[in-house]
């Protein structure tokens, strides 16, 4: 055993897998910190260029680029609100207020700090668990998945905010937005109103980069200030440094939550960084400040996304099966690489296989070092006027959507729930628990239909499921004491990011539309074969009745403000503006569709700098022309995309 | 853009000199274009491995050289993207598709899918046979296809949709084995399958060539937790079926442990043999290169051209064997064209027996 670590540690430090290993790194920063590139669009880059690699140089290369794009992600979703990847989604909550404190340092700081523990701690558990893979993955089984999901569905209590109507009505609705698509046990598309695009349901990043990423671009344009709303507070990276020390329990819990997360393949990693923010939230004393930027709510997720990476590759070399899309690739790796996947790889080649678990420990030390080296300066770009930043960072949005399929759907997605994000954070609906739900529908649905198919209701009495369905009552009843609690306490509430909003004349209309959808969503349902309309049913009917009260609530909060007087309810002129310039990120669409997507996307950047910035001429020829390199050079030559052309005429041949 | 300004370099050029006439348009067509790329799975999967390493090939042989993009378009069972290349993308022979053909979508009539495949323009394909598998605990025990016929146990199988070609094949052959089962389906992938047969929930299923040499040799066969059955075949023109040449000797034909189970000269027939020769004959062009309807000629020219010089290269087949253990099985467009409008007729009756043997 001890010569198969040694001998994985020799394949991975001599010549030239070092060389790769450092190359991988680098690039990886590169795919994590681009909104929409991801560490799967660098796998499937990447792959064509080992063919010809040995083992050692072709896994170094490989699992060194995809270690560290969870730790590069950090840097958008804590200095612009983009999440980086769909692994740093729960990062923005709390790191994004902190970029908005002016501590952008000390968030990234303690994002590095522990997402270089997390992924090395990943990686000695990766390499512990080795004698004990078999039983740990083989007893999880559909009916267990089942369970899990519900288990984070009860996170929805802590990622709601103040009103846990409105959090649980919107987990339903992500629930029910995981049902779009082909529904495979049933044979039948649901809710896809006759479009291709909708047949294999709606992509995850294009919704997030909506939800989350639009409505802070929005604030942002309205605002014209720089994100940060202080000036510079001095505060650094070795602030988040000792922070992460401070809470090193709550990074060695995360650690382990990710690592078991991505041991279980069909989990994902989208999900990851939610159950450990909520694990977070839940496990903490005082909740005020989560949403708000509370450091703990940087380090749970950052320490989870680079653990899961170690856990993940378990199931893919150990059996073949791989949790993820990433992992598939990987297997494909291995096929051009001769190497049977398989319990082999545990005996027979277990230098390979100790070759992978340092692979991964080197990328994070070497990623997290070199970020941590160069973050303060980065961190610096929160301080800039907004107006300079917005052009950017809508460019970084509009294509990272786009990567998900290379589809106007992806923008129109992506704009229709901006705008619902938008009116979300304005109106105090929480949008957390929305993902929560889209992401786990999925999982739970899957795991109910084959678990009954194969086991009957018999799948509830099975131990791990009783032992699961234990700590669900146990959370829920957990949740229910502290919510009460909470409320006498007033004020301990946790946002989940949504602090800022509570307009009541924006939140009725929102709640009746999110009602009617609720009633269409059903009554649609009814006619398709049992096996299709059980879950749309279960997701839509019960959250009529907590739409109810949630509006009634509203509802009479709108009647008291108007007694209050008209200016209490019209908000101020933030509205207005922020109404204009999401008219001005919907010409980006109209202008892709006649002269095609390249030069929508710049001409949106100069008659922003000019009409909206007022910017200098010069500013705006030199920001203007660096754009257009920017997407020239990225999109067209570094990660090939299939560009949106004009139906006039062709730029891209 | 720079590419624009060479194009126009290189049209002004061709036309000072006249010489083009000699040439044929197919040769000049890709030459300093891009060519997208549509694959109809997500990433990661047998027919993106599959279709990335012949374009890796195929590109060399493709007169110009075009620059290749790839775009993964999954969703439906490969319906998304069939939909897509005929309904959205350009026709000017600058998209292409490495498809898994979704034929049972076809042959259903699924309501998803609102295009034909009789309409693609096929460049060519490549044939992988099906493998049948069972775990060796189904009771008294399996150590072989022989004992196979011999099961008592009720066993569980696994696939990924009614209407998709694995679940529909498992029940015809199945069925025509009279072998008791019971049929679980809704798993995304071939890996949770494989994660369900390590777990005895469910015991039997098929695998393409690729993903049972690949995944399914080494986690279930090797260590002994299951048994290879019998493989597809390839149709004959007298109604039966040939030993694949790409598959292992001791693994029989389907039609072998039919005539096992009935009598030597047992011959199958009805509904459920019509369709399962359909599905048989399937297996044949199992991956197609295709442009939509209308493409150019010098685009297909050129292309099935570049086809028929990658379907001889030496590297590629042998990186094709190293990933499918196996020899390329390769049609070419005009014959794929050909037998795809065949499979695809089908009488108002057999229809109706498929969608019936779909729901059940």
């Amino acid at each position: 055993m001890f010569e198969a670590v040694l001998d994985g540690l020799i394949l991975v430090v001599q010549w030239p897998a070092i060389g790769y290993l450092f190359l991988g790194v680098m690039l990886g920063m590169f795919f994590g910190a681009v909104p929409g590139l991801s560490g799967l669009t660098g796998m499937a880059i990447l792959l064509p260029f080992t063919f010809g690699m040995g083992p050692g140089p072709a896994f170094a290369f490989l699992l060194g680029m995809y270690a560290v794009t969870t730790t590069a992600d950090t840097l958008s979703s804590v200095l612009l609100g983009v999440p980086g990847t769909a692994a740093s989604q729960a990062t923005i909550l709390d790191g994004y207020p902190l970029a908005m404190k002016g501590e952008a340092a000390r968030a990234l700081g303690a994002a590095y700090t522990v997402s270089m523990i997390g992924g090395v701690l990943g990686a000695v558990f990766l390499a512990l668990s080795i004698p004990l893979v078999r039983p740990l993955i083989l007893s999880f089984a559909e009916p267990e998945f089942f369970m899990l999901a519900i288990l984070g569905l009860t996170m929805v209590g802590s990622l709601s905010g103040g009103s846990i109507y409105k959090g649980l009505a919107t987990a339903c609705f992500g629930l029910l937005l995981s049902m779009v698509g082909y529904a495979e046990f049933g044979g039948i598309p649901r809710y896809w109103f006759g479009f291709n695009y909708l047949l294999d349901g709606l992509p995850l990043i294009p919704v997030v980069l909506g939800l989350f990423a639009l409505p802070e671009l929005i604030d942002l344009a309205s605002r014209g200030s720089s994100i940060s709303r202080v000036a510079d507070t001095g505060s650094g990276m070795m602030d988040g440094v000792r922070d992460a020390a401070r809470h090193w329990w709550l990074g060695l819990r995360c650690t382990a939550i990710g690592v078991y997360i991505g041991m279980l393949p069909g989990l994902g990693g989208s999900i990851v960084d939610w159950v450990a923010y909520g694990h977070a939230v839940q496990s903490a004393k005082d909740k005020s400040m989560f949403g708000k930027g509370d450091i703990r709510g940087v380090i749970a997720p950052e320490a989870a996304n680079n653990a899961m990476k170690g856990g993940a590759l378990l199931p893919t070399i150990a059996f073949a099966i791989p949790g993820s899309a990433s992992m598939a690739i990987l297997l494909g790796a291995f096929l051009i690489q001769g190497l049977e996947p398989g319990p082999r790889m545990l005996t027979e080649r277990l230098d390979v296989s100790f070759s992978l678990v340092w692979t991964l420990a080197i990328a994070n030390i070497l990623g997290a070092g070199l970020l941590l080296a160069w973050g303060k300066q980065v961190a610096k770009v929160t301080f800039l006027p907004g107006h300079y930043l917005v052009p950017a960072v809508v460019l970084f949005v509009f294509m990272g959507a786009w990567m998900a399929g290379s589809s106007v759907g992806d923008w129109i997605s992506l704009l229709l729930f901006g705008l619902m994000g938008w009116v979300m954070k304005q109106g105090g609906w929480p949008r957390p628990p929305l993902v929560l739900g889209y992401i786990l529908g999925k999982i739970m649905e899957n795991g109910l239909q084959i678990g009954v198919q194969t086991q009957g209701w018999g799948m509830l009495t099975r131990p791990i499921t009783i032992i699961i369905m234990v700590l669900v009552v146990l959370t829920l009843v957990a949740a229910v004491r502290r919510h009460a609690r909470d409320r006498r306490a007033d004020g301990n509430y946790p946002q989940g990011g949504d602090a800022a909003g509570n307009n009541s004349a924006v939140s009725v209309p929102f709640a009746l539309l999110l009602l009617a959808v609720f009633i269409y969503a059903a009554a649609a349902a009814i006619p398709w074969r049992p096996a299709a309309r059980l879950f749309p049913l279960v997701a839509a009917l019960p959250a009529i009745p907590m739409m109810l009260v949630a509006l009634s609530r509203d509802w009479r909060r709108l009647k008291a403000l108007r007694a209050a007087g008209p200016s209490a309810v019209s908000g101020d002129d933030s509205l207005r503006r922020g109404a204009i310039f999401y008219g001005w990120l919907l010409a980006i669409l109209l202008g892709t569709l006649l002269i095609g997507q390249y030069l929508a996307l710049l001409a949106f950047v100069l008659l922003y700098l000019w009409l909206w910035a007022r910017a200098s001429w010069l500013t705006m020829s030199v920001y203007t022309v660096a754009c257009g390199t920017f997407l020239y050079v990225l999109f067209e030559l570094l990660v090939p995309v299939i560009w949106y052309e004009s139906p006039f005429f062709d730029l891209f041949g | 853009m720079a590419r624009a300004a060479r194009y126009i370099l290189s049209a002004a050029i061709a036309g000072t000199f006249a010489v083009t006439a000699t040439i044929p348009a197919s040769a000049q067509f890709y030459k300093g274009k891009t060519l997208s790329v549509i694959i109809n799975y997500g990433p990661g999967g047998n027919t993106d491995i599959q279709g990335r390493a012949l374009l890796r090939f195929m590109n060399d042989h493709i007169p110009g050289k075009p620059r290749t993009v790839v775009k993964n378009m999954p969703g439906a069972g490969g319906i998304v993207g069939t939909n897509y290349l005929v309904e959205a993308a350009k026709r000017d022979g600058s998209v292409m598709g490495i498809f898994t053909i979704a034929i049972m979508g076809e042959l259903l009539a699924d309501p998803a899918l609102r295009v034909s495949h009789k309409d693609l323009v096929y460049i060519g394909a490549i044939g992988q046979q099906q493998i049948a598998h069972v775990r060796k605990d189904v009771k008294p025990g399996v150590t072989g296809w022989k004992d196979f016929l011999k099961v008592t146990e009720v066993f569980k199988s696994a696939g990924h949709a009614p209407t998709s070609s694995k679940d529909i094949s498992i029940k015809l052959t199945l069925g025509l084995l009279g072998i008791k089962y019971k049929h679980v389906t809704g798993f995304k992938s071939a890996g949770p399958i494989r994660r369900a047969l390590l777990q005895n929930e469910v015991q039997y299923t098929e695998d393409s060539l690729t993903g049972f040499y690949a995944a399914v040799y080494p986690t279930l066969i090797k260590p002994g937790i299951s048994v290879p059955l019998w493989h597809t075949g390839v149709p004959t023109k007298d109604g039966g079926l040939r030993h694949a040449p790409t598959v292992d000797k001791s693994i029989p034909t389907f039609l072998e442990v039919y005539k096992a189970r009935h009598g030597a000269n047992a011959k199958p027939s009805g509904h459920a043999w019509q369709i399962y020769r359909k599905l048989a004959q399937t297996r044949q062009f199992l991956r197609i290169l295709i442009l939509p309807p209308g493409a150019p000629k010098a685009a297909t020219a050129a292309l099935r051209e570049a086809w028929k010089k990658t379907t001889t290269d030496k590297g590629y087949l042998a990186e094709y064997k190293k990933q499918n253990n196996s020899e390329l099985e390769p049609l070419i467009g005009e014959e794929a064209q050909e037998v795809i409008s065949d499979v695809l007729t089908i009488s108002p009756d057999l229809r109706k027996f498929l969608q019936t043997l779909a729901k059940g």
